[in-house]
């Protein structure tokens, strides 16, 4: 269950696809390459493997599909990589009328249809195609645990937030491919009192009844693995929260698409780091420290600096020949280290400026405070004094009133906080407060029976996880995401099937051994970093027992989430006024 | 010790509370007495040798009194696991497989349930269903305890990356539509074929006698409709390939191989008159006599529609140019590839005679060193001058210029990746050896000299030199410009200093080198 590694199989298995080629008579060749992408797996591949991985395996040209400028280069042999969208299926027929390339292999990053195969079968007069293969990479790989597909709520919901028909058979079939390329036929369960995650649970379950013998023949597990569905709306807090470590505070404060980082916007900075790109693959200091928060993550870099300065100041004392043959020997691994460090020092710098600009410290003071401690009158007051400051930004001062009213729905407070906000933010911002109220109030007034419960359970097993993680002390990570909750239950085997049901109940008693969690509604990086310290945990003194992959529709920061709940219902409000 | 299997798989049951877990399968059981039947019978607690009897935890026996009642019934298809295979561990020797921890009581080792090897207790805590014959079966085994590898060799634990070839479907389908086309492609080669040698025909014909030359075009006109049927003009509206109606300006015209009535649009290229000549060259391979006595033949022509010309000709197009020779990027590339090939396979044998040559410098094969490494340096050299051939050749598009440069850029990796170490090698042996290193090529072009006292060599050293410090140089005015950009002037001083040294020593290797010093 590495998610790397399996894009690593499928990356092999395409590039070193070996060609039958019949009409050049020679034996496979010529070895030269090239690969035509989508703008979908454009994205899987950049993100999974470097154009130096690709060169080593001899394909010298890439391009996309789209482009219809290519020249023809009749030699060469072409390997295709697209997603099987009806868009995709077309260029393709134009590519084979028309061959730019002397043969072709192509292969799917998921199911292709029959009738899209017929087309394609139709238009290969010259038969180019010498193979046609699926393999299951329709999601974007970010961590060895995580995975996105990378879709905005906008485009999958309808105002109401039910699904829209092609977004739930686009998340439907993402998810079938993941399954797909981890080889697992999962029970499947969903958050009890979520249309979202029961209509995308049923959903799934047909597709795989659809291909139980065609694709999903996998080996019968005693303890078959999971694939637990969850609401982003049913931990609200998680997403609205500043986060504060390294991989997920890039998501914030810089922004982080594709494992590219965009500081083109950050003031001076140099022209080679206007892009950078970022993969804890490739990136091993980024690798070690991307789960670090703010505090760890400055002195690491304090010390790949140090080290960096001491690989130089050696390295200057060059005097004899000698001394010169060897720092050329290590001139390649010397210059990509120099690139990273101010690659890096780039980055942390920009984070350290934001949180200093927005005045992030005092914000998410507060706002972990009303997280963790509901009701406290002093956290009121310092909430009451961050929404009146000056320097705060609207955006933070409404996310705090919605953190407020959140865990303190019932306060006698509320009129005052939103008295206070509508004299500090603008009158679209407060109807926003009142949206957002409404939109989760009724929420948890209509949740199942059980909730008040399992909230009592929830709250003991955090205070236990902080214990648990000594970071109980640390003020600016006191909030723990219910997704710890959730897993700590699954390593008991005691995850409460009325709040999470099966869909359909396993007959014999089984356990949880791999998990796959997927938010519908997007994920947070904070909660990956929860995942990864639970696969650690397991790895270590679990014996392995439990493995997780968490995924998401996307990678969610507070704004994007904050807009996200500023769509919903909006279409239904409209409605109403008008009967 | 089975009786002490303890805290298993999951946490330890809770005392407390009517409800008990299973501390192997986490399974719910209402009560203590359950929970004891269900170790007995489910997890084989109570097979209890006799050797190991007195090691019984006393609980246990009490507990299983007051199931025994109520267990006889259960006893019928009671769980009894193969125990034989276990290996016995002996106190004080043996080791836990996974943490090599020594087992020095009988309370701490386990033995897993599948394979039988010894274990300490927290290396055994994993779960698998096993029948009686401790075989591993998903569906009708119970819940055992095992080992971290049992527990991973469980078919479809650790597999992944699902594929589904389609190219056999695919195939299917372009054959089934292939016939088809198969069909008209020779219909429309049949036709070709008697217009072809009847246009010939009629044309030496006309070239002998006059009265023939006058009747020459009625002639073929006739001999066109004979081939195929023309579409009658009335019956045609709209061009038949691009549906635009005819008008006084689009005006109709026949496609002589099917007859059909299309445009002559240039926009469009429905149909072309095309000379005969070119047809029947690109054809070759079909039965098409080429003896034309007149020399006018050059001059015929005939009108044929898109349509046709695809099927007619694209095929044998495309087949043409792919037997083609290769562009010369790629027939360089072949010989990059192969002398690439060469040094990779012999490098670390090199690499390999060097290190033990260097541990017993009098070993006797000195000779097979020598020989290997002047091998290895030629191949270099054949493959740097093969790069630079690559680099000479004029690309003819934009994508053989990418691929160029991709081809130049992955040399210039290899170089570096394995040329760079072998340097410092090939120099402590010449030293060594006190014998020179240089291929032949190059000794003659070091006899051309250079306008300062400098061999080739020192000059090529004095170049590498200067490079490393350039580099430095930039790294070092990068860091300055960061440092007092974030204010750490301390810091920016001490670089400061250190960019000074790197400067003299920029200027004393320059002088050096004199002219030589720009390349
Ligand atoms: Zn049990
Ligand atoms: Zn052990
Ligand atoms: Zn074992
Ligand atoms: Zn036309
Ligand atoms: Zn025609």
């Amino acid at each position: 269950m590495n998610l790397f590694q399996v894009s690593d199989f499928y990356i092999d298995r395409i590039v070193n696809s070996k060609s039958k080629s019949v009409l050049n008579g020679s034996l496979d060749k010529p070895r030269i390459k090239a690969l035509l992408l989508d703008k979908d797996t454009t994205g899987t591949i950049s993100m999974c493997t470097t154009q130096s991985e690709l060169l080593e395996h001899e394909v010298y040209l890439i391009d996309t599909l789209e482009n219809q400028n290519r020249d023809v280069m009749r030699h060469l042999k072409c390997l295709v990589y697209a997603k099987p969208t009806d868009e995709t299926i077309e260029h393709l027929v134009k590519e084979l009328q028309d061959p730019k390339y002397g043969e072709y292999q192509i292969f799917f990053n998921n199911t292709v249809a029959k009738t899209q195969l017929e087309r394609l079968a139709e238009s290969d007069d010259l038969e180019v195609v010498s193979k046609v293969e699926e393999v299951f990479q329709d999601y974007q790989v970010l961590n060895q645990d995580l995975f996105s597909l990378d879709v905005r709520s906008s485009k999958l919901f309808s105002h109401q937030m039910i699904w829209e028909p092609s977004g739930l058979a686009d998340t439907t079939h993402s998810l079938i491919s993941l399954l797909l390329s981890l080889k697992v036929k999962p029970l499947i369960r969903y958050e009890a009192g979520s249309r979202l995650t029961s209509k995308l649970a049923k959903e799934v379950m047909q597709e795989i009844h659809k291909n139980e013998r065609a694709l999903f023949d996998f080996p019968v597990m005693d303890s078959p693995p999971q694939l637990l569905i969850l609401d982003r709306h049913q931990d609200p807090l998680t997403p609205l929260l500043q986060p504060w470590t390294y991989q997920s505070m890039i998501n914030e404060y810089i922004g982080i698409k594709r494992n590219v980082v965009d500081l083109s916007k950050v003031p001076d900075i140099d022209d080679s780091l206007e892009q950078v790109v970022l993969s804890s693959k490739q990136d091993p200091f980024f690798h070690d420290t991307m789960y670090l928060n703010f505090g760890e993550l400055g002195d690491k870099v304090k010390q790949y600096v140090s080290s960096y300065k001491d690989k130089t100041k050696s390295n200057a004392q060059i005097n004899t020949i000698e001394d010169i043959k060897q720092f050329i020997g290590k001139f390649p691994e010397f210059k990509k280290l120099s690139g990273n460090v101010s690659k890096h020092m780039a980055i942390v710098s920009e984070l350290d400026r934001q949180l200093q600009v927005q005045h992030i410290w005092d914000v998410s003071e507060v706002e972990q405070n009303i997280s963790a401690h509901m009701g406290d009158s002093q956290v009121y007051q310092d909430l009451k004094g961050v929404l009146s400051d000056e320097r705060v930004s609207g955006f933070h001062k409404l996310k705090l009133a919605c953190i407020y009213s959140l865990r303190n729905a019932t306060s006698p407070h509320m009129n005052e906080i939103s008295a206070t906000l509508a004299a500090n933010v603008s009158p679209e911002e407060l109807n926003f407060f009142h949206h957002f109220n409404s939109v989760f109030q009724t929420r948890t007034k209509s949740a199942n029976t059980g909730k008040e419960r399992e909230d009592l359970i929830s709250e003991l097993a955090k205070k236990f996880n902080q214990k648990g993680q000594h970071k109980s002390d640390n003020v600016f990570m006191q909030h723990v995401p219910d997704l710890s909750a959730i897993l700590s239950d699954l390593s008991k085997n005691k995850l409460p099937e009325d709040r999470f049901p099966f869909l359909e109940k396993p007959g014999a008693r089984t356990f949880c051994q791999d998990v796959i969690i997927f938010h519908v509604g997007g994920t947070t990086f904070e909660e990956a970093r929860i995942v990864h310290e639970f696969n650690s945990g397991m790895a270590g003194d679990g014996g392995g027992k439990i493995r997780t992959i968490l995924g998401g529709t996307t990678i969610l920061n507070t704004r994007e989430f904050l807009n996200d709940c500023r769509e919903v219902g909006q279409g239904s409000t409209e409605l109403t006024d008008l009967l | 010790m089975n009786a002490v299997d303890g805290p298993g798989y999951l946490d330890e049951p809770q005392k407390s509370g009517s409800e008990l877990n299973c501390p192997v399968c986490a399974q719910t059981l209402h009560d203590l007495a359950k929970l004891n039947e269900h170790l007995d019978r489910i997890h084989g607690f109570g097979e209890v040798s006799n050797e190991d009897a007195d090691s019984v935890n006393t609980q246990l026996t009490r507990s299983r009194n007051v199931v025994e009642n109520s267990s006889k019934a259960a006893k019928a298809n009671r769980f009894e696991l193969k125990r034989d295979h276990w290996i016995k561990p002996v106190m004080g020797k043996s080791r836990c497989r996974t943490c090599s921890k020594s087992l020095t009581q009988a309370r701490q080792a386990i033995n897993c349930r599948r394979c039988g090897e010894v274990y300490c207790k927290n290396h055994c805590n994993l779960i698998i269903k096993l029948n009686s014959n401790a075989e591993y079966n998903p569906l009708t085994g119970e819940w055992c305890k095992c080992c971290i590898n049992c527990f991973g060799n469980r078919a479809g634990y650790n597999e992944f990356g699902a594929v589904c070839n389609k190219t056999s479907m695919f195939k299917e389908l372009r054959g089934s539509k292939v016939e088809d086309k198969q069909l008209r492609k020779l219909q429309l080669e049949n036709r070709f074929i008697r217009l072809a040698n009847g246009i010939q025909q009629i044309n030496n014909q006309s070239s002998k006698s006059m009265l023939a030359s006058i009747r020459k075009y009625t002639e073929i006109n006739k001999l066109e409709r004979s081939v195929v049927p023309w579409t009658p003009d009335e019956a045609a509206f709209a061009c038949s390939l691009c549906s635009k109606p005819f008008t006084l300006a689009l005006r109709k015209h026949h496609c002589r191989l099917c007859g059909k009535v299309v445009c002559n649009e240039s926009q469009t290229n429905c149909s072309n008159q095309l000379p005969l000549m070119s047809l029947i060259r690109a054809a070759s391979d079909l039965p098409i006599s080429t003896e034309f006595v007149d020399n006018n033949a050059e001059d015929v022509q005939i009108r044929i529609c898109s349509a046709c010309v695809r099927i007619l000709f694209i095929k044998r197009k495309f087949t043409r140019e792919l037997s083609l020779p290769e562009p010369s990027i790629l027939r360089i590339y072949e010989n990059m590839r192969t002398t690439a090939d060469v040094i990779l396979s012999i490098l670390p044998q090199v690499l390999n005679q060097a290190e033990e040559f260097s541990a017993t410098p009098n070993a006797p094969d000195v000779a097979l060193l020598t020989k290997m490494r002047r091998k290895l340096l030629d191949s270099f050299a054949l493959y740097d001058r093969l790069t630079k051939q690559m680099l000479k050749i004029k690309p003819k598009n934009p994508a053989e210029e990418r691929i160029q440069r991709a081809i130049v850029f992955r040399a210039s990796m290899l170089i570096q990746e394995h040329m760079l170490p072998l340097r410092s090698l090939t120099n402590a042996a010449s030293t060594q050896n006190s014998s020179h290193e240089t291929t032949p090529e190059s000794e003659r072009s070091m006899n051309q000299g250079y306008g300062n006292n400098l061999s080739i060599k020192e000059v090529k050293e004095y170049r590498d030199q200067l490079m490393v410090l350039k580099e430095q140089k930039f790294l070092v005015e990068n860091m300055i410009a960061s440092a007092s950009k974030q204010r750490k002037f301390d810091e920016a001083e001490t670089l400061s200093g250190n960019l000074r040294e790197l400067n003299e020593q920029v200027e004393m290797i320059a002088r050096a080198l004199g002219e030589e010093g720009f390349s």
